[in-house]
């Protein structure tokens, strides 16, 4: 049998490498996933462990444990430990030079190269008390740079008694100048009396830095400085100012060992240390190891490569369909081959042996092709990504593992195998006696079950039931609703795809009846598509899977944006705020600042901003409790400006806009008539009563028009400046430019702008990501098409030399295969939009419909182009069995076989 | 009546190789006042090259008269289909000249060859090759939809009633009987009313039933509907249906049968045996 398989597949290599190439690109993609997902781990262990340097070990003295200098130097003593480092961390050290200030993390000079984790560009690392290194960016932004000096200021804790600390100061520190309010905060009862005092300390920036693995990336760069002014820098020291590396807190020590240094000897070594210097559970462990317990063995990169291998999943099914189809054609066209086998005394079980190893081998030469493909293309990738200059290291070459090779071999060879199991037992039905019948002889032909029928129904009805509950559940059980909408939707999907054979072939037929309005080589498509159902069926619904997804994210996607737009511009209809402070006068009444002289002009100046308004605002009590802000805007301005046409509506003369929130505390209901009045000192000034209009506003403020404030007595200061955005991804720059004219004063910048673009961006990442992974189905879906027209070539070889022979111009040949391929690619993606079009409302539904007001949109732009896509594909997917075709000479219809 | 009239060539020995055109004329002077439909002058078709070469048509001259039924007979290998298939303006000759009506089909590329197969040409062909997606009615008009021209609803009638399909219009053909397809691509092939019509062994599938009503359907069609044909076999009985045969051998005319007769027919072919059995020693 082998022998004759081998033969057999000899003369089927065509059709076997095409076969074989949608296996291929399904394996490529599983190992390019999880070769991606061992380099993805491998960059996240190296992130976390950069701010380790080199050391070869890292040791924990136990959480609660806290390293002390003895403990350090017995490590450091510890045979085998070449050098030993406490890790040291300082955040938020407060750093001024001139008017400039800023906060900066701070961590001491290692003792050893080895935890060397930055890299100096400019000058050196300190090497004496009073000497600080700083990150380039960190010395551009204070404008300082080697040579200068930077105040650090800290704070000491200070015994209620204490004497002077200027005098004990060992960093030559002096006192505060400045009294900050948090100057009097006091330590926790049952400490000694005292207090914590601001010291200030000059430090000589004596190197600039950069940190070239983003080791410090988290906590934006580190300055250095020696262990003790770390730890006195930090706030780490006795209550006499002597830095005390206990008090810090540490337990971790980085430890570089001897050349030659057996790790394991040496762990257990540090680990008696630990434990004899008191540590209650000491964990000495390797990079990874730590990386890995850092972590607590999630990376982050698990959920992510579940995703991902998903796609790959859906991709996988559809080379599957591809494999079953093709298989079911190499039968039927072998039918005479396997019925002499069977005459000459095959038994059934050695026929189906015979396909069943055919397919074996496909799948094991096309998986084979793929793991090579799929680690060629991961190392591209590393290449690029090489050259891209990123802030993290990546490693050079690709290194595969067990899992990236073995599992997509497993995974290709038995879905090719499962995939032959249908045609295989096609196969075993071929009857002797078709050897004897003349050429003709009608090909096997599977009839669709009645099981599969009721199958079908079941999955589709329940599905459908199981998604519509699920819409339905979604507003009071958002979890459970969204976890039954995903089931019924897979169900009522899987559902429909079983069921391709009963509907698709009518949707190609009637759809079929339309395009053959258009000539006869259309007629001769649309009639071809319907001669073998089950095939073209297959090869739609192939096509149908992935067309549904890609459709079904777009629809998600444009259905959440729209939905979280119009929620966003009910909550914060404001892009962009800038308001003057509220300050207090001597008296301690608050007082209105107005925005600096030009400010506004400027503003509305900014490239991006559509719109702008000047607001008066002044402190108004409402309802003759609360309190708030009232801000004055006239109608007009508010349909400028807001977002929120609704709420712009509400703003008018007698009214005032009270938010949700504000109404509740202050206990009014819409459209009650209550008094306003402006709080003036203590007090209030006269009131006025307006009707509420209460609205579901995120804010603390209420909106009235600036005659009202006139009414009220308002001083009419100019204090808050609304702004809208053009677009808002741009937002980004705006603000940026924003913060940028506002910069020397102290103007408070708020909004909702950069949160939209934050999430529109995230949702338009998502779906490219989502489309992008969906794609290589489709791609597999196409060679499917192509495939499927290549042995309708083969089959209707005497046919196409007939229509030749009876005058179908070539042109006409090769346009009735164009209309053929766009008629099955067609049918495949039109079904595909609107079943994703259904699916991403349900989908949208079943999660945004209890968060937010569900606004359905069509993503007609992307739906278009899935269309355009599959069309053309399906158009170029004949260009080649096309060819083929108009090659046949007519003569070829007079062969008697 | 004594239909056998034995081409020249076939009793003296060798035939020349200019010598059979003139012999129908010769032979009918009735008939020759008719314009042929179809002429060969001068025509061979070689396969191959060098020591593989074949000559399959050694230089053909020969003429098929309108409103006639002409079968071609030969021994295999004979260049019968070969003669056809050039004839047809399905393959290309080496040289000499095939006309139909007044034009050399030898001449024409492809997409004129393929318009004149549609608009002055039908086909009949052993296997039937109706297309299996299409009704008996679709497979008949097929030749008019792919011209793009309208059906002439009153010789659809006439050819359905002459050919008795009446019953079978909306059948695929998975549906009929060989000699119910028969008589579809019989239909198909006059339905453009062809300038002549070329039937490949259209017996050659069905049961002696069968293929005898097929061929009184072909002589019928030329005797009431005034067709042309011009049908390949080799099988004696199916040829004595025609009006005339031509008889082939090794790529050249070896005879011509006038109202030919099964027997007349068999006659003919074993002179040609004889020929063949009797020149190869020669030869040899």
């Amino acid at each position: 049998m082998w022998r004759l398989t081998l033969a057999q597949m000899r003369r089927s290599l065509g059709r076997l490498t095409a076969a074989g190439v949608a296996v291929a690109i399904g394996t490529a993609f599983i190992a390019a996933t999880l070769l991606a997902g061992t380099i993805m781990q491998r960059i996240s262990y190296d992130s976390i462990t950069a701010s380790y340097g080199t050391a070869d070990l890292i040791a924990d003295a136990g959480a609660g444990t806290s390293l002390d200098e003895k403990t350090v130097e017995a490590v450091r003593g510890t045979p085998g430990v070449a050098a030993a480092d406490a890790r040291v961390v300082a955040p938020y050290i407060a750093m001024s030079a001139g008017d400039r200030e800023i906060t900066q993390t701070l961590v001491p000079v290692p003792s050893d190269p080895a935890f060397d984790t930055q890299h100096v560009t400019q000058g050196a690392l300190p090497t004496a008390d009073g000497q600080i290194a700083l990150p380039e960016r960190a010395a551009e932004r204070l404008h300082v740079g080697v040579g200068d000096t930077v105040s650090v200021s800290y704070y000491r804790w200070q015994e209620a008694a204490g004497a002077s600390a200027t005098a004990e100061d060992p960093a030559g520190a002096t006192e505060g100048a400045t009294a900050a309010p948090s100057d009097e905060a006091t330590g926790a009862p049952g400490e000694p009396e005292g207090s914590y005092r601001e010291v200030r300390a000059d430090a000589e920036v004596v190197g600039l830095t950069t940190d070239p693995t983003s080791a410090w990336a988290q906590y934006g760069g580190a300055a250095l400085a020696t262990l003790d002014d770390t730890l006195l820098w930090g706030g780490f020291g006795d209550g006499d100012g002597t830095p005390a590396l206990a008090d810090a807190a540490t337990s971790q020590l980085l430890l570089a060992l001897d050349d030659g240094a057996d790790t394991a000897t040496v762990a257990d070594a540090v680990e008696d240390v630990l434990t004899a210097s008191g540590s209650t559970d000491p964990l000495v462990l390797t990079r990874d190891a730590a990386a890995e317990r850092s972590l607590s063995g999630d990376d982050g990169t698990g959920p992510i490569l579940v995703v991902v291998l998903a796609f790959a999943a859906v991709a996988m099914i559809v080379a599957g369909l591809v494999i079953a189809n093709t298989f079911q054609v190499l039968v039927a066209q072998r039918t005479r081959t396997l019925a002499l086998l069977r005459c000459v005394g095959a038994v059934r079980s050695q026929v189906r042996r015979s396909v069943l190893l055919e397919a074996s081998l496909l799948g094991l030469a096309a998986s084979v092709a793929g793991v090579l493909l799929g680690t060629a293309l991961v190392q591209v990738a590393l290449l690029v990504m090489q050259n891209a200059d990123l802030p993290f290291p990546v490693p050079s070459v690709v290194r595969p593992t067990v899992a990236s090779v073995v599992a997509p071999l497993a995974v290709g060879v038995v879905v090719t195998v499962l995939a032959a199991l249908t045609p295989a037992r096609v196969a075993t039905r071929v009857a002797p006696i078709a050897a004897l019948r003349p050429a003709d002889a009608p090909a096997a032909g599977s009839r669709a079950g009645r099981f599969r029928l009721v199958v079908s129904l079941v999955l589709v009805v329940g599905g459908t039931l199981m998604l519509a509950g699920g819409v339905a559940l979604s507003k009071q059980l958002l979890v459970v609703a969204v976890g039954i909408a995903i089931l019924g939707g897979a169900a009522s999907f899987v559902g429909l795809l079983v069921g391709a054979v009963f509907w698709m072939p009518r949707v190609v037929a009637a759809i079929g009846r339309l395009v053959g309005r258009f000539g006869m080589p259309a007629r001769l498509a649309a009639a071809n598509t319907g001669r073998n159902p089950a095939r073209t069926a297959a090869t739609s619904t192939a096509l149908l899977i992935g067309v549904t997804l890609v459709a079904m994210m777009s629809t998600g996607a444009v259905t959440a944006r729209a939905t979280l737009d119009d929620e966003l511009d009910t909550r914060y209809p404001v892009d962009l705020a800038v308001a003057a402070p509220f300050t207090t006068d001597e008296s301690g009444n608050p007082v209105t600042e107005a925005l600096p002289a030009g400010t506004v002009e400027a503003l509305a100046d900014i490239p991006g901003v559509e719109s702008s308004a000047t607001l008066v605002r002044d402190s108004v009590e409402i309802g003759g409790t609360q309190t708030v802000d009232a801000l004055g805007i006239t109608p007009e301005q508010a349909a400028d400006v807001l977002r929120d046409a609704d709420l712009a509506a509400a703003v008018g003369d007698g009214t005032v806009v009270v938010p949700e929130a504000v109404a509740e505390s202050a206990g009014i209901e819409d459209g009650d008539r209550v008094p306003v009045a402006r709080t003036e000192g203590s007090g209030v000034g006269t009131p006025v009563d307006l009707t509420a209009v209460v609205v579901p506003l995120d804010s603390w403020f209420v909106l009235v028009t600036p005659s009202t404030l006139d009414d009220l007595g308002s001083a009419g200061t100019l204090s808050t400046a609304w702004l809208r955005v053009a677009d808002v991804l741009d937002s980004g720059q705006v603000v940026q430019q924003v913060q940028d004219l506002t910069s020397d004063s102290v103007l408070e910048i708020t909004g909702a702008a950069l949160e939209r673009a934050l999430y529109q961006r995230a949702i338009d990442t998502l779906l490219a990501v989502v489309v992008g992974l969906l794609a290589v189905a489709v791609v597999i879906a196409l060679i499917g098409v192509t495939n499927t027209l290549s042995l309708s070539v083969i089959e209707r070889r005497r046919e196409s030399a007939t229509l030749r022979a009876l005058g179908l111009t070539r042109r006409q040949l090769r346009a009735s295969m164009a209309v053929e391929g766009a008629l099955i690619a067609g049918v495949g993606a039109v079904v595909g939009v609107a079943l994703g079009l259904a699916y991403g409302w349900l989908g949208s539904a079943a999660v945004l419909a209890g968060i937010a007001d569900l606004q359905l949109r069509v993503p007609w732009a992307d739906l278009g182009l899935v269309l355009g896509v599959a069309l053309v594909a399906g158009v170029l997917a004949s260009a080649l069995p096309g060819r083929t075709a108009a090659r046949t000479p007519p003569v070829a219809a007079l062969a008697v076989d | 009546m004594d239909p056998f009239v034995p081409a020249p060539a076939a009793s003296t020995g060798p035939i020349p190789p200019h010598g059979a055109p003139d012999a129908p004329g010769a032979a009918q002077p009735g008939r020759a006042a008719r314009e042929a439909a179809v002429r060969a002058r001068g025509l061979t078709k070689v396969y191959g090259r060098g020591e593989a070469e074949v000559r399959a048509l050694a230089g053909v001259d020969v003429d098929f008269a309108a409103g006639e039924f002409t079968a071609i007979m030969g021994p295999s290998g004979s260049g019968k289909s070969t003669l056809m298939h050039v004839l047809a303006g399905l393959d290309a000759a080496t040289s000499g000249s095939a006309f139909l009506g007044q034009t050399d089909v030898t001449t024409l590329d492809d997409d004129a060859l393929t318009r004149l197969r549609r608009d002055r040409v039908g086909f009949v062909f052993q296997s039937f090759n109706l297309l299996p997606m299409f009704t008996a009615e679709q497979n008949i008009l097929l030749p008019l939809e792919l011209a793009g021209a309208k059906a002439d609803r009153a010789w659809f009638d006439t050819l359905v009633a002459t050919l008795g399909l009446g019953q079978r219009l909306t059948h695929r053909p998975s549906e009929l009987s060989g000699g119910q397809q028969q008589r579809v691509a019989i239909a198909r092939a006059l339905i453009a009313k062809p300038e002549v019509v070329f039937a490949d062994e259209p017996t050659g599938n069905l049961d002696s039933r069968s293929g005898a009503e097929v061929l009184s359907f072909l002589r019928r069609s030329v005797r009431e509907l005034g067709r042309t044909i011009i049908m390949v076999t080799h099988d004696p009985t199916a040829a004595a249906y025609a009006d005339r045969v031509v008889l082939l051998a090794d790529g050249r005319i070896a005879g011509d049968i006038v109202d030919p007769t099964p027997e007349a027919v068999l006659a003919g072919l074993d002179a040609l045996r004889q020929l063949e059995v009797t020149e190869t020693p020669v030869g040899a």
